[in-house]
C-alpha cells in the first residue's frame, strides 16, 4: 500500500526542489501543464508553485505548496511596475524554496522573472513553451540561450524530438501533456455516481471556459436550448477563475470539479473550447464532442480542433450563427446515434512523464556539476 | 460604546500599530537585490556619485539605499473603476473561510457606497474561486516549507511596506454595524 506523506514530510526527504511559475491565460492551461509535470515528479523532486493563475486551492488540493501573484493580464499596472513587483515577489520565494530548477510556463518569459532568477543566482532554468500560435501572432524575441532546457508540449500528432541550444542547453518536443493518466479517468457509472447524475439520463457537459475574455453565455444559451429540446440534460462546468457568474437556465446543473477529465466519461456528449488541455482531454476520454475554437486567443485553436477530429468523435464549429449551432448539434447527435464513439489514437500522450524525466536529469546534472 | 465596538477599535488600533512598525522597517537589502534596474548604469557621472553616496549612507543606517521608483496600483482591469484609488487593506490572516466570506460580503456592501476605496485582501485562506468574483486584488500569504526565516513573516513585512499608505482594517470590520464601521474609518482620520 502506498504511504501518503504530508507536504512537510515530503519536504524533509531532502529531494531537490523545483519551482514552477505558471502564467494565467484564458483558462488554466499553463497551470494544468505545470501540475502535470509536478505530478510526474512526485517522489523525485519537491514541487512548489508561484502561480499567476488564481486557482490556488486546486494546486494545494493536489498536494503542492503555492503562492499567488496577480497576473499582468488582470493587474492595471504598467508593464514596468508589474515586472518590478514580480522580481521582488519571486525573489522572496526563490530565497525560501532554494530550488535546483525553475520552470516557467508561458508564451514569453517576463523580464521580472528573468531578473529575479539572475539576481538570486541563476538556478537551472526551464521554459515550457506551448506552440501552435496563429500565423499572424506577433513574435517577441526570446534569448533561448538563457535556458538550460526548453520543453515544447506537443500537439496531438507530436512525437518526441530534440535539438541543441546555443547556450549549451537543449530543446525538446514532447508528446501531449496530460494531467491524468488514462487509468485515472472514472468509468461512466462511477463518474455519474460521484456527480450525482442518474445512471439512465442523457447528459451533455459544457465547458466553454471562464468567460473572462469571451462572452460564452450567448453561445452557451442557444446550444443549451437546442440540447434540451432533444431531451438531453445540460451540465455546466463552472471555471474556478471566472470573475463573474454566468446566469444559467434553471434546468442546467452547474458543477465545479477539477480536473474535469476525470468525470468526462459520465457524459453522452461534450461541448467545449479548443484549448490545449480540453483537446487532450477529449482525445483521452473519447466522448462525442463539439469543439468551439476561440479565435480571440494567440493559439490556433481551429487547427488544433481539426487535429482532434482525426483522433476522437468530434464536430468542429465556430457556433456563431444559429445555423452553425443547429448543424453542429445535428452532426453530434448523428455521431452518438451511429455509435461512432472511440477512434484509435496512434500517438503517445505521455508528454508530462517525458518532460519530468528531463527535469530530473537536469537537476541531477547540477548535483554532479556536469551542467 | 458597546463591547463589540470596543473590541473592534482595539483590534484595529493594535493591527495598525503592528503594520506601521513593519512598514517602517522594510528589508532594504531584499528590495535592492531584486530591483529590476539594479544593473542599469546611472545616466550621468553626477547620478553615479549621488547613488554611491546614498548607498554609503544607507550602509551606515543614515539613509535609504537607492531603489528604482515605481507606482503600484491595486486595481484590476476587469473590476469597476475605483475612484481615486484609496487602498483599503483588509487584513484577514488566520480567518476561517466561512467567517471571511461573511466579512467580505459585508465589505462589498460598504465599499459599493464608498467607491473611492479599492480593497486589497491579505489572507492565508485559499478560497480563490470566491475571491475571483469579488474582483479585488488578493495578496495570498501562505507558509512555504524551506530554509531560513519564515516566508510568511517576510512576505507580511513586505506587504506592510508595499501598502504603507493604505487604510488598514481587520477582516472583522466587514461584519461591523454601521456605527462601528464609521468609528473605524474616523479613527484613521484622526491618525
Amino acid at each position: 500500500m502506498a504511504i501518503q506523506l504530508s507536504i512537510e514530510e515530503r519536504f524533509r526527504l531532502n529531494e531537490p526542489k523545483v519551482l514552477f511559475l505558471n502564467v494565467n491565460g484564458s483558462g488554466l492551461g499553463h497551470m494544468n501543464r505545470c501540475l502535470a509535470y509536478a505530478k510526474q515528479l512526485q517522489g523525485r523532486m519537491h514541487a512548489v508553485f508561484f502561480s499567476l493563475a488564481s486557482a490556488i486551492e486546486i494546486i494545494e488540493e493536489m498536494g503542492f505548496e503555492a503562492d499567488y501573484f496577480v497576473s499582468p493580464y488582470w493587474s492595471a499596472n504598467s508593464s514596468f511596475s508589474w515586472n518590478s513587483e514580480l522580481a521582488v515577489r519571486f525573489g522572496l520565494v526563490l530565497e525560501r524554496v532554494r530550488p535546483a530548477v525553475v520552470v516557467f510556463d508561458g508564451t514569453w518569459p517576463f523580464q521580472g522573472f528573468m531578473a529575479a532568477c539572475e539576481a538570486y543566482g541563476a538556478p537551472a532554468l526551464v521554459w515550457s513553451n506551448r506552440g501552435l500560435l496563429k500565423a499572424d501572432t506577433p513574435s517577441i524575441p526570446v534569448d533561448e540561450a538563457a535556458f538550460d532546457l526548453i520543453i515544447q508540449p506537443g500537439e496531438l500528432n507530436a512525437r518526441s524530438k530534440e535539438s541543441h541550444l546555443v547556450g549549451g542547453g537543449k530543446k525538446i518536443m514532447v508528446p501531449p501533456v496530460c494531467l491524468l493518466d488514462d487509468e485515472e479517468l472514472l468509468d461512466r457509472a462511477t463518474a455519474r455516481e460521484e456527480l450525482g447524475l442518474s445512471a439512465h439520463g442523457h447528459y451533455v457537459l459544457f465547458s466553454l471556459g471562464p468567460g473572462n475574455l469571451k462572452d460564452v453565455a450567448g453561445i452557451g444559451h442557444n446550444l443549451i436550448r437546442l440540447f434540451e429540446s432533444d431531451g438531453m440534460q445540460v451540465v455546466w462546468a463552472q471555471a474556478p477563475i471566472s470573475v463573474r457568474d454566468i446566469e444559467l437556465p434553471p434546468r442546467v446543473k452547474p458543477i465545479s470539479r477539477y480536473p474535469l477529465v476525470r468525470y468526462m466519461r459520465a457524459f453522452d456528449a461534450f461541448v467545449g473550447a479548443a484549448g490545449y488541455n480540453t483537446c487532450c482531454e477529449v482525445v483521452q476520454a473519447q466522448i462525442p464532442s463539439v469543439l468551439v475554437p476561440n479565435t480571440q486567443l494567440a493559439d490556433d485553436q481551429a487547427r488544433r480542433a481539426g487535429l482532434v477530429a482525426q483522433m476522437a468523435p468530434v464536430v468542429v464549429s465556430a457556433c456563431e450563427t444559429e445555423d452553425e449551432q443547429y448543424e453542429s448539434i445535428e452532426k453530434l447527435l448523428g455521431l452518438i446515434e451511429s455509435g461512432t464513439q472511440s477512434k484509435t489514437n496512434p500517438f503517445p500522450m505521455n508528454g508530462a512523464s517525458v518532460a519530468a524525466d528531463e527535469i530530473v536529469a537536469l537537476a541531477r546534472s547540477l548535483e554532479h556539476g556536469s551542467r | 460604546m458597546g463591547a463589540d465596538e470596543l473590541n473592534l477599535m482595539k483590534e484595529t488600533q493594535a493591527l495598525r500599530k503592528t503594520i506601521a512598525a513593519w512598514a517602517a522597517d522594510p528589508e532594504w537589502s531584499l528590495l535592492c537585490r531584486y530591483d529590476l534596474l539594479r544593473l542599469k548604469p546611472p545616466r550621468s557621472q553626477g547620478d553615479l556619485w549621488f547613488r554611491r553616496a546614498k548607498n554609503m549612507l544607507a550602509r551606515l543606517g543614515l539613509a535609504r539605499p537607492h531603489l528604482t521608483k515605481y507606482s503600484w496600483l491595486p486595481t484590476l482591469k476587469h473590476a469597476l473603476p475605483g475612484g481615486n484609488s484609496n487602498v483599503l487593506l483588509i487584513w484577514a490572516m488566520g480567518v476561517e473561510q466561512d467567517d471571511l466570506r461573511e466579512a467580505c460580503d459585508g465589505f462589498l456592501k460598504r465599499i459599493d457606497a464608498e467607491s473611492s476605496k479599492v480593497p486589497v485582501l491579505v489572507t492565508d485562506c485559499a478560497d480563490f474561486a470566491y475571491f475571483s468574483r469579488l474582483q479585488w486584488l488578493v495578496e495570498y500569504v501562505p507558509e512555504l516549507n524551506g530554509d531560513g526565516p519564515s516566508y510568511r513573516a517576510r512576505k507580511l513585512q513586505y506587504l506592510a511596506w508595499r501598502y504603507r499608505d493604505a487604510l488598514v482594517v481587520p477582516a472583522s470590520a466587514g461584519k461591523a454595524c454601521e456605527t462601528d464601521w464609521n468609528e473605524v474609518m474616523e479613527m484613521e482620520m484622526k491618525r
